[in-house]
């Protein structure tokens, strides 16, 4: 996000910083947070009726949507003119 | 691979569906050679003129293979929803197509690039050396891509075709699935030999739609099938396994270091390989990137979760697999001790055979009773097309790129480098033919004798083509962002990290296995394998290796680095 630096830097940063922590809390090391364990009882599966580890995706995705929309109309560039055929 | 589907009544319309499609594709082709200029640049990148709808749906459709398809599904059947967070590389799979993409289009566009190792030994020196390595780390991911992809067709064929008897073509015998690759892999290759870039990319277009409205119809028809969202959820929740509920799922493969190292390194392998590469030097400009990467992150990944993910859940409920825990003997971290570990075998459930079956299973037994005897077959015949349209998308395109390839960093710089752009362009063309035939041979000597060794050996170098692509990620980085780097630091790195990679494949086994420190060796490298990413492994000796030698030896001179900046900084 080098373009960052000449754009909106602190705001591309920031956006860097939630998606690097998207990827390692969603598909990553965040999800010993809520994965169950089956050899406990006391596991909870689900969370608003859906397997939680599918919500737990569902949360993610949506942070990784809300940063990805947030660069693309805030932070990466379009300066650039398009050449016309 | 779809062999439930053969079971349903269908009348004719898969085949005039298919027939429909092919010919759609070898129009593109014609129209794609009409508007073509017989220079390399509009042969391999379509005139740099590609906007962003083309440029999102080439990219997505070069990304994923018939794997999305069926693949995908069948892992969440086995695993179950442990898998279902491999969709989060997508959106960042979709994020380097401008944070990296971006960049390289800009210095392509500037300095005329049409490989990936124009780049590399452009900013590094000239180097014939560094050029074959390059070109090399390309080729280990585009052929086994092009072979399997091309096997895919067979596959699908000969579930189409049941019944359709060998047939004596040029006085050689071919049955249906000889046939079946063999008339993938020519229309593919006429297409792209007639239509170069453009060709691919339109297709890509047809193609990557019909492949995220059949992932999305197949998830929507599962949850139909289990009565709707609320019964689909329920359902699922509480007639699933606990462990396929839970993360590393039932076969006890998607660790989370595992599964975040894959989306994070595999993501970026997948989107620097020379496909990709090409396109983003093909983008009209780096808005078009922008926008494509922003489609690519939102849409694709919802594909993925709203659709084809569910499948894999639903299907497990309508077709439980059978579960049996079986104890393995392996030898301890002393050599004279032995550890047992125990690990659940998923087998499918009868109707499904096969766990990259479970999603045509789901649509041929619940798509009539949902859609009715008209409106199933149509359906049907969309996903089936869609099936072979993610072979053909993800064929076409590293076709095509491997030609770039060997044209451009092979006879351009080694046998002819005074050759004319129309010579250049003919002999990608006939290299397409070349290797196009020589994919067809391998796939039918394959099939006559499955002990076919190079055949073999292609199909498990492909189950690494990634990893092999991710060595290529410490220079990208270094150009495009860091520019610290020396040229016999990234090739000794690359070099490095190719050869860690090759411990994962038969080629350690069979260079050390018998012996006591090979069989530990191969132990160590096994649970290596479970714990992370392969590519991940190689890019960490890589980097390393990479960091160590360019502190001691010469780097690009602040010129040249100066020059790539300011190309960069203009965006």
């Amino acid at each position: 996000m080098a373009e960052t630096e000449t754009k909106n830097g602190p705001l591309g940063l920031m956006l860097a910083i939630v998606f690097v922590i998207a990827l390692i809390m969603g598909p990553g090391i965040g999800t010993y947070l809520i994965n169950p364990d089956p050899s406990s009882a006391d596991s909870v599966y689900t969370f608003l009726g859906m397997p939680i580890i599918y919500a737990w995706s569902l949360v993610w995705y949506a942070i990784m949507v809300t940063v990805v929309v947030t660069a693309y109309v805030a932070v990466w560039d379009k300066d650039e003119e398009e050449p016309t055929e | 691979m779809i062999e439930t589907l053969a079971q349903t009544d269908l009348g004719n319309l898969p085949h005039i569906v298919m027939v429909c499609y092919l010919i759609m594709l070898l129009t593109l082709g014609v129209i794609g050679y009409l508007k073509s200029k017989n220079t390399e640049e509009d042969y391999y990148l379509a005139g740099r003129k590609q906007g962003f709808i083309v440029s999102a749906l080439t990219i997505m459709a070069t990304f994923f293979s018939s794997w999305a398809m069926l693949g995908a599904p069948g892992m969440v059947y086995r695993d179950g929803v442990a898998f279902i967070l491999f969709a989060l590389n997508v959106p960042f799979s979709g994020s380097i197509v401008y944070l990296i993409g971006s960049r390289i289009s800009r210095l392509g566009r500037a300095k005329g690039y049409v490989t990936p190792a124009d780049l590399v030994t452009d900013y590094y020196g000239d180097s014939a050396f560094l050029r074959i390595l390059v070109a090399l780390v390309g080729f280990l991911y585009v052929l086994p891509y092009v072979v399997i992809q091309i096997r895919a067709g067979g596959h699908l064929a000969q579930q189409i075709f049941p019944d359709i008897k060998p047939m004596n073509i040029v006085g050689i015998e071919f049955n249906i699935f000889q046939m079946g690759s063999s008339v993938l892999a020519v229309i593919t290759m006429l297409y792209i030999i007639v239509g170069g870039m453009r060709s691919v990319a339109w297709t890509d277009v047809i193609q990557g739609g019909l492949l995220l409205a059949g992932m999305l119809i197949a998830g929507l028809a599962t949850v139909v099938a289990l009565g709707g969202i609320g019964d689909y959820f329920n359902r699922v929740s509480t007639e699933l396994p606990k462990h396929a509920l839970s993360v590393p799922g039932t076969s006890g493969t998607w660790t989370p270091w595992k599964m975040m190292t894959i989306c994070m390194f595999a993501s970026l392998g997948s989107m620097i390989q020379p496909a990709q590469w090409m396109r983003y030097y093909a983008a009209r400009s780096v808005n078009a990137l922008r926008r494509s990467a922003l489609i690519f992150a939102v849409v694709l990944t919802g594909c993925f979760l709203f659709g084809v993910m569910l499948v894999g859940l639903g299907g497990r409920v309508l077709y439980p697999p059978t579960e049996k825990v079986v104890t393995q003997q392996t030898i301890g971290d002393t050599h004279d001790s032995v550890e047992l570990k125990s690990k659940i075998e998923v087998t499918p459930h009868e109707k499904v055979k096969r766990n990259d079956q479970i999603l045509v299973t789901v649509l041929n037994d619940h798509a009539p009773k949902m859609l009715g005897d008209t409106l199933a077959p149509i359906l049907i015949s969309i996903i089936l097309v869609a099936i072979l349209a993610a072979s053909m998308s993800t064929a076409d395109s590293n076709l095509h790129a491997l030609s770039g390839v060997l044209t451009r960093d092979v006879y351009d710089r080694f046998i002819r480098r005074d050759a004319s752009q129309s010579e250049r362009t003919w002999v990608g063309r006939i290299l397409i033919v070349v290797v196009t035939l020589l994919a067809v041979w391998l796939v039918r000597v394959g099939d006559q004798n499955p002990e076919f060794k190079p055949l073999k050996m292609i199909v498990e170098m492909g189950l690494l083509a990634i990893a092999f692509s991710t060595q290529l990620l410490p220079a990208t980085i270094d150009i495009l962002f860091v520019r610290r780097a020396s040229r016999i630091g990234i090739i000794c790195g690359i070099l490095a990290g190719l050869a860690v990679v090759l411990m994962f494949t038969p080629v350690l086994s069979m260079m050390a296995g018998g012996t006591p420190g090979g069989d530990k060796l191969l132990g160590h490298v096994g649970d290596l394998k479970k714990l992370l990413d392969v590519g991940f492994c190689g890019l960490v000796v890589n980097t390393a290796v990479c960091i160590i030698i360019s502190l001691f030896t010469r780097k690009p001179d602040t010129e040249r680095k100066q020059e790539f900046e300011n190309i960069m900084r203009r965006m």
